[in-house]
């Protein structure tokens, strides 16, 4: 009979263990249940948990500006090419907690760090992700067919997904900066005759030498096009063009980005046949600041990108003060105060000692 | 040498000088006849960036070109002949992925190009050497057993590359590993073909100079050794050489598919087993080959196709070609 009674007793000790915690996850539940339902860069509508606490940010597009609009304590972790920069250990050393990911990463490494949202470079992992229960976002480096409409998406994005004004309000202040840039060298470019000229952007974050640019869907290609070029870029098939197609092409201008950059402008200036092209023979090659990021991703520097290159392609028409743009942008989204040697190394595309980031 | 395949031997040096006047002429960068021969012979300023494409990046990837398409043929042929079987290619001993382990172990140390070249170089014969070495645990002088080596050897390596890829940075050495694996010859220098050029000429005279001999390599241990040369000696002779010729393409060119195959086929089509025959053909047919290919590979778009995704394509055509019309021989008769 007590045998009976014991069993009795612990299946109803169970039942109402399992009850109470079916009451707690209910409970939970409710709290939690909000969720937004948003579209991301390749149109595919998602539903996620609104204002998630852990972010993987695997996009580079993604951690910048996450941290810029005070997101910082959201994020899991980034991308090791994201992570691994020595400006964004200065400028946020709490960088330094976060998990560097892979490009591509297991679903469970993702589920055994209790991840809410993961925003993906591309769609095909996206896709996979959402596949496997893991919510995620495609936050592409490019758009389709051009980035014309996609400069402040995932600003957009974040208000979106982040019911919290402060984002909101540092958010809508960084696209009126972007916005303004625009507007300010467009109208400025629009009082004078300029004759549209073909520019090539090597793009300097891998070691690809000269032969590696950005095509139609990216935001150089945009940018560049705002400040009146022809972007050799857009009318290639590949972003890795031969050294033939880039001679054949002779543009008026090449600009020169990423942790690559002097090492490209060098080769350029001392290497045949490039040495003997217009734009190096004429000294057309600019260079472009690395900081938290490369300035020509799209980012929290994007205006101050628009402006530094305004000022160096068109120093008759423009010379607004870019040091202290830098200063102030970075004091006001990073709480980092720059000095102005940091700053004149960042213009220059070296690490924040003054040494190639290489 | 016979009448007919001395008109063929003379036809392909023709051609294959054409192919080569023609590869410096033609690419992304057009260049017209005029300004072909004006860059070339006069001092003209005007001609400066036609000189440069010419000499700094059409002359030596051309050259290039055309040594790895004599020495893949050559080890094709080398190798099909020692073994007795026509499907065998360069790679047979696992020179290639031994290579591409090497290069791929260079690339993701961040090694420049010269290292990756080094690396991939001392791979690959360090694996033919592995080969070889188990090849001798079995203590039996077979061809097959040295066959099977390379196949545990190739698989071995080929496992090695993939862990590599795996762990390698999908954006950037990834990404250089894979390129390089398909071959290019889009950084090919003077100073690499300085390197190339010598052992492929001591190569192709040895091989000239024995070329009667590996006819008797080839007829088997038994019938070799019933005419009186030193087989071990010979075979193992032939297989450096052609690990040799293989190893210092694929460590500058990366690994080029097929040529080594289909070159030695289409030889032996046209003027039968006869290496004296077969080795001065494979030279020439190898090279224009390679060169045709090269110059597919950077016209037919604004970026370089790269080497192996062109050679597969012409090279199963091709071999279908060869079996569909030996199939028809063997018909007839």
């Amino acid at each position: 009979m007590n045998v009976i009674k014991n069993k009795c007793a612990f299946v109803f000790s169970i039942l109402l263990c399992l009850g109470s915690i079916t009451g707690c996850t209910n409970d939970e539940t409710s709290v939690n249940e909000t969720t937004v339902t948003v579209t991301d860069m390749v149109d595919d509508s998602i539903t996620i948990k609104k204002n998630p606490e852990k972010v993987a940010c695997i996009s580079r597009t993604t951690y910048d500006f996450l941290v810029a609009f005070g997101l910082g304590d959201k994020i899991d972790g980034a991308y090791s090419g994201t992570l691994n920069n020595d400006w964004v250990s200065l400028i946020y050393p709490k960088s330094a907690d976060h998990y560097v990911y892979k490009y591509e990463n297991s679903y469970e490494l993702f589920l055994s760090r209790g991840i809410d949202l993961v925003l993906a470079p591309e769609k095909y992992i996206a896709d996979d992700l959402n596949s496997h229960g893991i919510p995620a976002l495609c936050v592409s480096l490019y758009g389709n067919p051009t980035f014309d409409n996609y400069v402040t998406f995932f600003s957009q994005l974040v208000t979106q997904i982040w019911d919290d004004p402060a984002v909101k309000v540092k958010a809508d202040a960084w696209e009126n900066k972007v916005n303004n840039a625009i507007t300010d060298i467009q109208s400025e470019l629009s009082e004078h005759e300029i004759q549209e000229r073909t520019l090539y952007y090597i793009r300097g974050d891998k070691d690809k030498g000269i032969g590696y640019t950005d095509t139609k869907g990216s935001f150089t290609e945009y940018a560049y096009r705002i400040l009146g070029f022809d972007f050799i870029g857009a009318d290639l098939t590949t972003n890795k063009p031969s050294i033939e197609e880039i001679i054949a092409s002779n543009p008026d201008t090449f600009v020169a980005g990423g942790i690559y950059q002097n090492r490209n402008i060098n080769l350029l200036k001392t290497t045949e046949p490039y040495s003997s092209l217009d734009a190096v023979i004429n000294d057309s090659i600019y260079s472009i600041p690395v900081g938290f990021t490369a300035f020509e991703q799209i980012s929290a520097m994007t205006p101050i990108f628009l402006y530094d290159q305004a000022n160096k392609i068109y120093p008759d028409y423009f010379s607004y003060d870019i040091n202290k743009m830098i200063k102030e942008s970075v004091l006001d989204y990073f709480g980092m105060e720059l000095t102005d040697e940091q700053i004149s190394y960042m213009k220059q595309g070296l690490s924040p000692k003054g040494e190639s980031q290489i | 040498m016979n009448k007919k395949s001395t008109i063929i031997l003379i036809t392909s040096i023709l051609v294959f000088l054409v192919i080569f006047v023609v590869a410096l002429m033609v690419g992304r960068y057009q260049i017209s006849i005029d300004n072909f021969f004006g860059a070339l012979f006069t001092s003209d300023e005007t001609y400066r960036i036609e000189r440069s494409i010419i000499i700094d990046l059409r002359l030596p990837r051309t050259i290039m070109a055309g040594l790895a398409g004599i020495g893949l043929s050559l080890s094709g042929l080398l190798y099909q002949e020692t073994f007795q079987n026509k499907i065998v290619s360069p790679d047979l001993l696992g020179v290639s992925t031994g290579a591409s382990v090497g290069a791929a172990i260079a690339i993701v140390l961040g090694l420049s190009s010269a290292l990756i070249s080094i690396f991939a170089f001392l791979m690959g014969v360090g694996t033919v050497i592995l080969t070889v070495l188990i090849a001798k645990i079995f203590k039996n002088g077979s061809s097959t057993i040295l066959l099977l080596a390379g196949i545990i050897v190739g698989g071995f390596m080929a496992s090695v590359l993939s862990m590599i890829k795996y762990f390698a940075d999908p954006e950037t050495t990834l990404a250089s590993i894979t390129y390089w694996m398909m071959g290019s010859f889009e950084n090919s220098t003077m100073k690499q073909v300085c390197i190339v050029f010598p052992i492929i000429l001591i190569s192709v005279v040895i091989l000239l100079t024995l070329s009667w001999r590996v006819n008797i390599v080839a007829l088997g241990k038994e019938e070799a050794q019933t005419k009186g040369i030193n087989y071990k000696f010979y075979r193992y002779l032939i297989i450096c050489i052609a690990t040799l010729l293989t190893t210092s393409v694929v460590a500058f060119s990366g690994t080029i598919s097929w040529i080594g195959l289909v070159i030695p086929h289409i030889v032996r089509l046209m003027v039968g087993r006869n290496t004296r025959k077969t080795i001065p053909l494979s030279i020439t047919f190898g090279g224009v080959f390679m060169i045709l290919v090269d110059i597919l590979s950077r016209t037919m778009t604004d970026s370089e196709i790269p080497l192996s995704a062109v050679t597969g394509l012409f090279g199963t055509v091709i071999f279908i070609c060869i079996l569909l019309y030996r199939r028809r021989m063997f018909d007839e008769n």
